[in-house]
C-alpha cells in the first residue's frame, strides 16, 4: 500500500473484519481500520462494545438500511484504500493533503461514477459520516460547476430559471461582492506573479 | 465529466449540509455565477456560512493564533495563546469572582459576582463596556457575536447590545441559573428554577411567551 507507514502495520489487524449489511441484506466485510473511517460505524462500535478484536470477530453484521449494495461496495473500496491516512481535518479542510499516488487513485475512482452512482455514494458517505469521501464527492461535483456560465450550468443540471427578468437584472447589477472580488482577484494575481518570478529565474 | 448531461441537481436535492460542502470547493467567482442560476441555488450560495468559510480559506480575513480566555476567582481574566501556553493579557476590572466567560475570538464577555457584565477587546486587553444595570451576580452568559447580543443569566436576566453597551431587554422575575440558554432569532429559551423552561421574546423588552413545565 502506498499510503502511510504500512511496514509498521501488524498483519493481525487484517484478520479482524467488521461485518456490515446493505439495504438489500447483502453482507460485506471490511478491515477494522477501514471501518473506523466512518463516524457512524465508530459510534456504533462504541455503543455496542466493539472495542476489541474478540468482540468484532463475534459481531453480528451491522445493518446499514440507508446504503445500497452498489454504494456499499464503493464505500468499502474507498475506506480500504484510505485506512492508513492521517485523520481528516474538518476545520481546515483545504489543508488536507494526499500524496500524488492516492490522489490519482481517488480521481480514477471518481471518474468511474455516473451521475446516479455519485449521487447515491454522496448520500451513503453522508449517512456513514466519512469525511474524506464526502469531501472528494463534493469536489467532483464542484468541478462540474467551475468556470461555467449561468446558462451552461442550467443546461447541464436541467434547471429552470425561476427569477423574473427584473430580479435577474437586479442581481446582475447590484452584486455587492463584485467590486470586492475584482479587487481580491487583482491582489491574488499580483501575488502569484511575484511568487512565480524567483521560481522562474532559478 | 461533461457527458453527464442527465445530472441530478446535487445542490438542491442533497441534504443542505452536503450542498454546503460542494460549494466550499467553488471560487468566489463561481459562487457568484451559481447564485444567479435559480432561487434555491441563490439561497445556498449567498448563505453567510459559505462566505465566512470562503473568506477564511482565502485568507481575506485572518484569525490570530488561537487563544483561550479564562476567568478566575480573583476577579481577573487571562488571555492565553494555546499554542505556546503564554499569557497574552490580564484583564482586570471585576471586583470579585468571575463566574462566566464567552469569547468570539475578538471580544470577550465576562459576568461576575460583582453584578456586572464586562466586554473586552482581546487584542488590546482594554475593557470596552461595563454593563451595570444588573443588581445580582451573573451566573451565565450567552453570546451571539453575529448580532452583538449577549444574554446574562441572573435573578433578573438581561439582553444586551454589546457594541453599544446598552440593555435591550429585561426578563423579569425569572431566575436563570443554568448555562443552558438558546437564542433562535428573537426567541430566547432558557431553564429557570429547577425544572421549568421558559421562552421569551427579546424584541419588545423581553416578554414571557409560554410556560413549559415538568421538563416536557
Amino acid at each position: 500500500m502506498a499510503d502511510g507507514p504500512s511496514g509498521a502495520k501488524k498483519c493481525r489487524d487484517d484478520d479482524v473484519l467488521f461485518r456490515v449489511k446493505s439495504k438489500e441484506d447483502r453482507e460485506y466485510t471490511l478491515s477494522k481500520k477501514a471501518a473506523q473511517l466512518s463516524g457512524t460505524i465508530h459510534h456504533y462500535s462504541e455503543n455496542y462494545g466493539l472495542d476489541n478484536d474478540e468482540a468484532i470477530m463475534k459481531m453480528e453484521p451491522m445493518s446499514l438500511l440507508e446504503v445500497s449494495s452498489e454504494s456499499l461496495h464503493h464505500i468499502i473500496r474507498w475506506c480500504e484504500q484510505h485506512r492508513n491516512c492521517p485523520i481528516w481535518e474538518e476545520e481546515k479542510w483545504w489543508q488536507n493533503e494526499r500524496d500524488a499516488e492516492l490522489t490519482k487513485w481517488e480521481d480514477e475512482f471518481m471518474a468511474e461514477m455516473t451521475s446516479e452512482t455519485l449521487y447515491n455514494l454522496f448520500l451513503a458517505a453522508n449517512f456513514l459520516d466519512i469525511k474524506c469521501l464526502l469531501d472528494k464527492c463534493a469536489q467532483s461535483v464542484a468541478d462540474m460547476i467551475k468556470g461555467k456560465s449561468v446558462d451552461e450550468i442550467r443546461e447541464i443540471w436541467m434547471l429552470e430559471n425561476d427569477f423574473t427578468p427584473e430580479e435577474e437584472e437586479k442581481i446582475k447589477n447590484e452584486n455587492p461582492w463584485e467590486a470586492i472580488l475584482r479587487y481580491q482577484e487583482q491582489l491574488e494575481k499580483e501575488k502569484e506573479e511575484q511568487a512565480s518570478q524567483p521560481a522562474a529565474s532559478s | 465529466m461533461s457527458d453527464k448531461s442527465e445530472s441530478k441537481d446535487f445542490l438542491s436535492q442533497l441534504p443542505e449540509e452536503v450542498a454546503y460542502r460542494i460549494i466550499t470547493h467553488l471560487t468566489p467567482r463561481d459562487l457568484m455565477t451559481c447564485a444567479r442560476v435559480s432561487r434555491t441555488w441563490q439561497r445556498i450560495c449567498e448563505d453567510d456560512r459559505t462566505w465566512r468559510r470562503k473568506c477564511l480559506e482565502k485568507g481575506y480575513v485572518k484569525l490570530d493564533a488561537p487563544s483561550l480566555v479564562s476567568g478566575s476567582c480573583d476577579g481577573m481574566l487571562r488571555v492565553w495563546d494555546i499554542v505556546d501556553g503564554k499569557c497574552l493579557h490580564i484583564l482586570t476590572g471585576h471586583l470579585v469572582e468571575v463566574c462566566c466567560v464567552q469569547f468570539d475570538g475578538i471580544r470577550v464577555v465576562s459576568g461576575a459576582d460583582d453584578c456586572t457584565v464586562k466586554v473586552w477587546s482581546v487584542q488590546t486587553g482594554e475593557c470596552l463596556h461595563t454593563l451595570t444595570d444588573q443588581t445580582e451576580p451573573v451566573y451565565s452568559l450567552l453570546f451571539e457575536p453575529e448580532r452583538d447580543l449577549v444574554v446574562s443569566g441572573s435573578d433578573t436576566s438581561r439582553v444586551w447590545d454589546v457594541r453599544r453597551g446598552t440593555c435591550i431587554a429585561t426578563l423579569r422575575t425569572h431566575r436563570i441559573y443554568g448555562s443552558d440558554m438558546q437564542l433562535r432569532g428573537n426567541s430566547l429559551v432558557a431553564c429557570y428554577t429547577d425544572r421549568e423552561v421558559g421562552v421569551w421574546d427579546i424584541r419588545d423588552g423581553g416578554s414571557f411567551i409560554p410556560r413549559l413545565q415538568d421538563g416536557r
